[in-house]
C-alpha cells in the first residue's frame, strides 16, 4: 500500500478536523475580544478617549482576521490527522501506524513481521473507509463558552449605546483642539499682515513674529486643553502688554488735539489727521507764520505750546520742538531749524504709534482667541450633559457679536473720548442684555483706553467691571492721568488734568478683565503641578471657567 | 526460525485457548492469566507476589500442562544450594565398572519453572537463577547447558513474613519481565473454587499448544509493527520515571529514588506487542503501553522511605506518569 491510498482516505477527515477545530477555537475565544472591547468601552467611559467605540471594535477586527485565517491555514501534517483521529476515534494508532509504514523507508519496515505489516495497513484501510468525518469530528456548541461570549456581546452593546458622559469631554477636547487650530491660524494671518507693515520697526517685528509663532506653535500642538491653551494665550498677552507704551493713548489724544487746532486755524474742517497729514499741516502753517496776523500768530502758538504741555509727558522731544516751534513763532524768527526738529519728532512720534498699534493688535487678537478658546466646546457639552443650559444659551449667542464690534470699536474709539463705551447687544436668554464692558469713571479723571470692549455681547458675569487689587500691575498710587481736552465748540477749550484717587486711580486696583489672564495661567498652572482627581478635574476647570470676565 | 510458522488469527486463537484451558482451573484472576501468558510468549520471567494458597503453584502447572510442556517447581529455601538448582556431576559407574562424571540435570531443566517463595533463599541460590533467566542456560563446571525452550521462570514471593528472608537485588528484579500481584479471590471467586475444587471431578486443563508453538507464537509477536511515536512514548514514560529527568513528574521527583532501566521499555513494548495481538489488531497502540505500564515497571522502581512513610506505591507513581505521558 502507498501513502496515497491513506493519504486520499485522511483528507476528508483532514477537512472535517480543520473545520471543527476552527470552530472550536472560534467559540474558546470569541469572549476574548469581546471582553478588550467591553473594557475599551468602559475606560472610554472612565477617562476622555476619541474614537474609543472605534478601538472597541479593533480586538475584534484582529480576532476575525487571526482566527479563521489561522483555522484555515495552519499547517495540519497527515501523521497529525492519521493520530488526531486515532485518538479521537478510538482508532488504537490504526491509521498513524500505518501511514508511517507506508511512508518510511523499508529499512524501517523489515524490523516487522512483513505479514503482519501488510494486514496492520490493510486493517487500517478497512477503519479508514468505515469514518464518516461529519460524525467523526460533529460540530458541537457548548453553552459555557457560548456564553461567554454572549455576556461580552450583550456588554458590549449596553456600554456602546448607553449614553456616555465621557462623550461631551471628548467633543469638547475636540472642539478646543480644533478652536486652537483656527485662532492659530489667525495669529499667523496675524503674523503676515505685521510682516508686510513697513511703518514696523525691524527689530519690534521680529520680536512680535516670535512671539506670535511660538504661540502658533504652542496652539497647534494643544491636543484640547483648554487650560494650557489659555495659558499659552495669557503668556503671550502679558508679554504683549509689557510691550505697551501707557502714554501712547495720552501722546495720540494731544496729537490729535493738535491736529485739531491747527485744522481750525488753517480753516479747513477738522478731521481725523494722520500723523503725516499733521507734519505737513504744522509746516503750512509755520512757512505762513509771517503772513498771519498777530492774532493768529498768537493762537498759532498757543496750540503748540497747549500740545507741548500735553506731550511732556509721554513724548519729551517732541514737546520741546513744538515749544520751540511756538517761541520762534511767537517770537517771528524763522521757524526752519525748530520746525525740522519738530517734523523729525512727529515721524519718530509716528514709528512709535505704528509700533503701538501692532502690539495691540495683536493683543486684541490674542484676547480673541483667548476668548474663543475658553467657550470652544462649551456649549456642546453643556447641551450633551444637559446642565448649565442657561448659561450655555447666553454666552454662545453673544460670542458671534461680540468679537466683530469689540475689536473694530476697540481700535476706532479708544483714543481720544474721555468715555470709552462698549456696544454689546446682549441676546443671552437667561442674563439679559448687556455684556457692556463700559469703563465709565470719574468725570474727566480717566484716559479714553477704555474704549475697547473687551466682552461685548455677553451676559453680565461676576466681577467683570469690578476692579481687583493686584499690586504687580504697571504704575503707582498717585502717578497722574492725562485728559485730552474736548472743543465745545464754543471757542473754549476744556482741559482737565486728573487728580489721583485712592483706591480708583491707582494701578493697584485693575479691571478684572485685565488680571484674568494672569488668574487663568496661574490656573493652569496649579492644575499641572497638583494632584487632583480625575473625576473633579471637569469641575475645578469648570470652576476656573466660570470666572472668566 | 521456528520451523513452525503461524498467523496472527492462529496466534490470537491460542493464546485465548491457553486463557480457557487455565481459566478452568484457576476461579478469577484474569489479569493475572493473562498477563502470566503475556510474560510466557515475551519469552520473559514473571515475579508473582501474593500470600500463600492464592492458586500461583497451580496456575503454573495448569500453563504446562495447557502447552504441553515439561514443568518443575523449586522450593526455595535457606539451605537450598546453587547446584540443586542447576544439577551437579555425580559419579557413575559404567557397566565396566569404570567411574566417571555424569552431569545430573537440576530442576532448572524444564520449560516452566515454578521458584516458589524464592526470596527465602540465600543471595547465591538466587544468583544461580541469573544466568538461567537471562541467557537460557546453566554453566556447571565449566561446561555451558542450553535450557530448553520455551524456558519460563514464575518466581513468588511472599509479602509476608519477610523475617529470615533475602529480598532479591535490584539486578535480579530487573531480570523479571513482569511483576504480578496476585489478589485475593472475591466470594463469588471463592464459591466457584469451591465448587469446582471439592467436587467428584476436578477439571483438568487440556493441552493447546506446544513448546514449538510458543516458540512460534514468541517469534510473531516480535513482528508487530509499532509506530514511532509509540516507541517514543514508551521511551517517555520510562525515562519520566527517572528523578533526575526533566520531564519527571513532582511525584517522581519526590519518591522515587530509582527509575526504570531500559528493560522496563523492551518489557513494555513487548508486552504491546502481544496485547495487541491478543486483542486482533495488527500494531501496538499507546493503550497498549499504559495496559502493560504497571506489571511491567512496578519492580523496576525503586522508591525512597518517604514514599513508604506515607504509603505511597510504585502503582499509584507509575499511574500518575502514564497518565501525565501518555
Amino acid at each position: 500500500m502507498t501513502a496515497t491510498v491513506l493519504v486520499d482516505l485522511l483528507r476528508p477527515l483532514r477537512r472535517r478536523l480543520r473545520l471543527r477545530d476552527g470552530q472550536r477555537l472560534a467559540l474558546h475565544t470569541l469572549w476574548l475580544p469581546l471582553l478588550c472591547g467591553a473594557l475599551i468601552l468602559l475606560a472610554g467611559r472612565l477617562f476622555p478617549l476619541p474614537d474609543y467605540r472605534c478601538w472597541a471594535l479593533l480586538p475584534l477586527a484582529l480576532w476575525l482576521l487571526i482566527v479563521p485565517g489561522y483555522g484555515l491555514l495552519r499547517p495540519l501534517p497527515w501523521l497529525y490527522v492519521a493520530r488526531r483521529s486515532d485518538a479521537e476515534l478510538g482508532l488504537l494508532d490504526r491509521l498513524a501506524t500505518a501511514l508511517e509504514l507506508a511512508s518510511r523507508s523499508t529499512q524501517r519496515k523489515a524490523r516487522f513481521d512483513p505479514l503482519l505489516v501488510d494486514q496492520q495497513q490493510q486493517d487500517a484501510l478497512r477503519v479508514a473507509q468505515t469514518v464518516d468525518p461529519r460524525q467523526a469530528f460533529p460540530l458541537r456548541w457548548p453553552w459555557q463558552p457560548l456564553a461567554r461570549a454572549t455576556a461580552g456581546l450583550v456588554a458590549m452593546a449596553l456600554l456602546t449605546w448607553l449614553p456616555n458622559p465621557m462623550d461631551a469631554v471628548v467633543a469638547e477636547r475636540a472642539a478646543i483642539a480644533q478652536a486652537a487650530e483656527e485662532q492659530a491660524g489667525r495669529l499667523e494671518e496675524l503674523a503676515e499682515e505685521l510682516t508686510a507693515e513697513e511703518g514696523l520697526d525691524p527689530a519690534q517685528r521680529q520680536a512680535l513674529l516670535q512671539q506670535l509663532h511660538q504661540a502658533v506653535e504652542a496652539l497647534r500642538a494643544n491636543p484640547g486643553d483648554r487650560e494650557q491653551a489659555l495659558a499659552d494665550l495669557a503668556r503671550l498677552e502679558q508679554e504683549l502688554r509689557r510691550q505697551l507704551d501707557p502714554q501712547n493713548a495720552a501722546r495720540q489724544a494731544a496729537l490729535d488735539a493738535l491736529a485739531s487746532d491747527l485744522a481750525a486755524l488753517a480753516g479747513i474742517p477738522a478731521q481725523d489727521t494722520s500723523l503725516d497729514e499733521l507734519a505737513a499741516l504744522l509746516e503750512e502753517l509755520a512757512a505762513r507764520a509771517g503772513d498771519m496776523s498777530p492774532a493768529e500768530q498768537d493762537a498759532l502758538a498757543r496750540a503748540l505750546e497747549q500740545a507741548s504741555a500735553r506731550l511732556a509727558s509721554s513724548d519729551a522731544a517732541l514737546a520741546g520742538a513744538l515749544s520751540q516751534l511756538a517761541q520762534d513763532i511767537r517770537s517771528g524768527q524763522a521757524a526752519g531749524q525748530s520746525l525740522q526738529t519738530a517734523s523729525a519728532a512727529l515721524q519718530a512720534a509716528s514709528a512709535a504709534a505704528a509700533g503701538q498699534s501692532a502690539v495691540a493688535q495683536a493683543l486684541n487678537r490674542t484676547q480673541d482667541a483667548a476668548r474663543v478658546l475658553s467657550q470652544a466646546g462649551q456649549s456642546t457639552a453643556q447641551t450633551s450633559s444637559g446642565q448649565g443650559q442657561g448659561q450655555g444659551q447666553g454666552q454662545g449667542q453673544g460670542q458671534g457679536q461680540g468679537q466683530g464690534q469689540g475689536q473694530g470699536q476697540g481700535q476706532g474709539q479708544g483714543q481720544g473720548q474721555g468715555q470709552g463705551q462698549g456696544q454689546g447687544q446682549g441676546q443671552g436668554t437667561t442674563g439679559g442684555g448687556g455684556g457692556t464692558t463700559s469703563r465709565t469713571g470719574p468725570p474727566s479723571t480717566r484716559v479714553g483706553r477704555a474704549g475697547a470692549p473687551v466682552n461685548p455681547n455677553r451676559d453680565y458675569q461676576v466681577g467683570e467691571l469690578d476692579t481687583v487689587f493686584a499690586p504687580w500691575q504697571q504704575g503707582q498710587p498717585g502717578d497722574p492721568d492725562f485728559l485730552p481736552g474736548r472743543q465745545t465748540g464754543e471757542g473754549e477749550e476744556i482741559v482737565r488734568e486728573s487728580s489721583p484717587q485712592p483706591g480708583a486711580a491707582g494701578a493697584a486696583l485693575v479691571p478684572y478683565s485685565d488680571v484674568y489672564a494672569s488668574y487663568a495661567a496661574a490656573a493652569a498652572a496649579a492644575m499641572q503641578r497638583d494632584y487632583i482627581p480625575v473625576g473633579l478635574r471637569e469641575y475645578v476647570r469648570d470652576y476656573f471657567t466660570l470666572l472668566e470676565p | 526460525m521456528p520451523e513452525q510458522a503461524i498467523t496472527p488469527e492462529t496466534f490470537t486463537a491460542t493464546a485465548l485457548a491457553i486463557e480457557q484451558e487455565v481459566s478452568k482451573i484457576i476461579v478469577g484472576q484474569k489479569a493475572l492469566i493473562r498477563q502470566t501468558l503475556i510474560t510466557l510468549l515475551a519469552n520473559g520471567n514473571a515475579l508473582l507476589e501474593g500470600v500463600p494458597g492464592l492458586g500461583k503453584t497451580m496456575l503454573v502447572r495448569s500453563i504446562a500442562q495447557a502447552v504441553d510442556c515439561p514443568f518443575s517447581r523449586i522450593q526455595f529455601t535457606p539451605d537450598l544450594m546453587p547446584a540443586d538448582i542447576v544439577g551437579t556431576n555425580i559419579i557413575v559407574e559404567d557397566e565396566g565398572g569404570r567411574r566417571r562424571f555424569q552431569f545430573e540435570p537440576g530442576p532448572i531443566f524444564a520449560s516452566l519453572i515454578l521458584a516458589d517463595e524464592i526470596n527465602r533463599a540465600t543471595p547465591k541460590t538466587q544468583s544461580a537463577m541469573l544466568e538461567a533467566m537471562q541467557e537460557h542456560s546453566v554453566t556447571v563446571a565449566k561446561v555451558t547447558r542450553r535450557l530448553p525452550e520455551p524456558f519460563f521462570v514464575l518466581a513468588t514471593q511472599n509479602p509476608l513474613e519477610m523475617e529470615g528472608t533475602y529480598p532479591l537485588p535490584e539486578a535480579q528484579l530487573d531480570r523479571f519481565f513482569f511483576k504480578l500481584d496476585v489478589e485475593y479471590p472475591s466470594v463469588e471467586e471463592l464459591v466457584e473454587i469451591a465448587d469446582r475444587t471439592t467436587g467428584v471431578e476436578i477439571p483438568q486443563p487440556q493441552p493447546v499448544a506446544n513448546g514449538e508453538t510458543i516458540r512460534a507464537m514468541q517469534q510473531l509477536a516480535r513482528g508487530v509493527p509499532i509506530a514511532e511515536h509509540v516507541t517514543a512514548a514508551a521511551a517517555r514514560l520510562v525515562r519520566a520515571t527517572l528523578p533526575d529527568d526533566a520531564n519527571a513528574p513532582d511525584v517522581v521527583r519526590r519518591y522515587v529514588n530509582y527509575g526504570s532501566s531500559p528493560r522496563g521499555m523492551q518489557a513494555l513494548i513487548l508486552a504491546g506487542k502481544i496485547l495487541a495481538l491478543l486483542d486482533g489488531r495488527y500494531n501496538v497502540a499507546v493503550d497498549d503501553l499504559r495496559a502493560a505500564a504497571l506489571p511491567a515497571l512496578r519492580h523496576r522502581l525503586i522508591l525512597n522511605f518517604e514514599a513508604q512513610a506515607e504509603g505511597v506505591t510504585t502503582d499509584s507513581i507509575i499511574t500518575q506518569v502514564a497518565d501525565d505521558i501518555l
